[in-house]
């Protein structure tokens, strides 16, 4: 028997009985696991892809800030060369001038029903709160429950009475 | 005398290929071994180190040389594995499954033998068998503690867990394991004795 069967079966026997021994049975066992080795040259392919990747991201940072020097430039060059565009100016203020005003709309109608809501709220709890109010509802559910019962009690002596057959006088 | 592993990064920092060649070349079995405990393919298990390599380098200015190399780098590793299962939504497979994917186990044999080989053989291929049964984070935590041989606080620094988890994970997993092998047949009928 091989010393990784032995420490395997040794690790197995221990379980539930030895937890230590166990623990190190299992160990052992597994610090003799044969290894899984990496292929050929995985150190410097991955060494090479690493600095690919660099040079990859160095490329786009500059791409990147290029790109924005260019916008910043261009907008300063076109401010100097035509002096500053009014009309645009002009539309990017009524469009959210005009936005401004849609959101404060929607936001005030939010807040009135908001504020209905409440008020109702409101009334139902102070009648509520009133004993006489306490007092009427109790009654309404009352008058109610005895208006269900009433119309059980006739539906069951129709049924009753339509059940009886025909009439024999 | 070699370079530590603090000054192969700094070295690496500075752009030296050649250093972080080295770095990767310490620690590319147990990336490579802990990857393929995870996902069960070598090919994949490759990748994922290599992944886990690139990204370790593109952060290595985070690196704190008064931690442990390793702890730092298994910390990359597990977030690259974490990522992949997460997208490819690889969990734990049936026994049935892996037999019928042919999973061929490890290729090194300690013992000359080749009765002994195709023992150990055997028993590699049943514990990668439970081992992808069980849990994926009991998986990581024992291949971790009995595969590279970190402390609890490591492990736990790497997973990102409180100590206390990755004790009771140490535990789980191996209870696991215990009661597939053993409903496997591998335990024995009788006692075992310690002397061989």
């Amino acid at each position: 028997m091989t010393d990784w069967r032995r420490d395997a079966e040794m690790w197995l026997e221990r379980e539930g009985q030895d937890d230590k021994a166990a623990e190190v049975a299992f160990g052992q066992m597994c610090a003799a696991l044969p290894p899984v080795e990496p292929s050929p040259g995985f150190a410097a392919r991955t060494a090479a892809a690493a600095w690919s990747a660099r040079a990859r991201r160095r490329r786009l940072a500059a791409a990147a800030y290029a790109a924005a020097v260019a916008s910043v430039a261009g907008a300063a060059a076109l401010v100097v060369a035509f002096g500053a565009p009014g009309w645009l100016l002009l539309t990017g203020a009524r469009i959210a001038a005009s936005a401004l005003m849609t959101l404060l709309l929607s936001a005030a109608t939010l807040a009135e029903v908001w504020t209905s809501m409440a008020g109702g709220g409101t009334a139902v709890a102070r009648v509520l709160v009133m004993p006489q109010g306490v007092a009427a509802l109790v009654t309404v559910e009352l008058v109610g429950a005895a208006a269900l019962y009433a119309l059980h009690r006739l539906l069951r002596d129709d049924v009753r009475f339509r059940n009886t057959g025909p009439l024999c006088i | 005398m070699e370079p530590t592993d603090a000054e192969l990064a700094r070295q690496a920092l500075a752009g030296s290929q050649a250093a972080y060649q080295a770095l990767v070349a310490r620690y590319a079995s147990a990336a490579v071994n802990l990857a393929a405990r995870l996902v069960h393919d070598r090919a994949l298990a490759e990748d994922l180190a290599q992944e886990a390599f690139v990204r370790a380098f593109a952060r290595l200015s985070t690196f704190d040389p008064e931690r442990r190399f390793s702890s730092w780098f298994f910390q990359v590793l597990h977030n690259v594995a974490v990522d992949f299962l997460r997208r490819k939504r690889i969990d734990t497979v049936s026994l049935d499954v892996l037999q019928a994917d042919g999973y061929p186990g490890p290729p090194a044999a300690r013992s000359s033998s080749p009765d002994a080989q195709a023992e150990q053989r055997s028993l590699a291929d049943a514990l990668a068998a439970a081992l992808r049964r069980i849990r994926p984070e009991y998986r990581e935590a024992i291949a971790l503690k009995y595969q590279q041989d970190l402390g609890i606080d490591e492990i736990a620094g790497i997973l990102g867990l409180p100590e206390g988890t990755v004790k009771t994970y140490l535990h789980r997993g191996r209870k696991e394991l215990a009661a597939i092998l053993s409903a496997e047949g591998w335990k024995p009928e009788t006692g075992v004795s310690e002397t061989p």
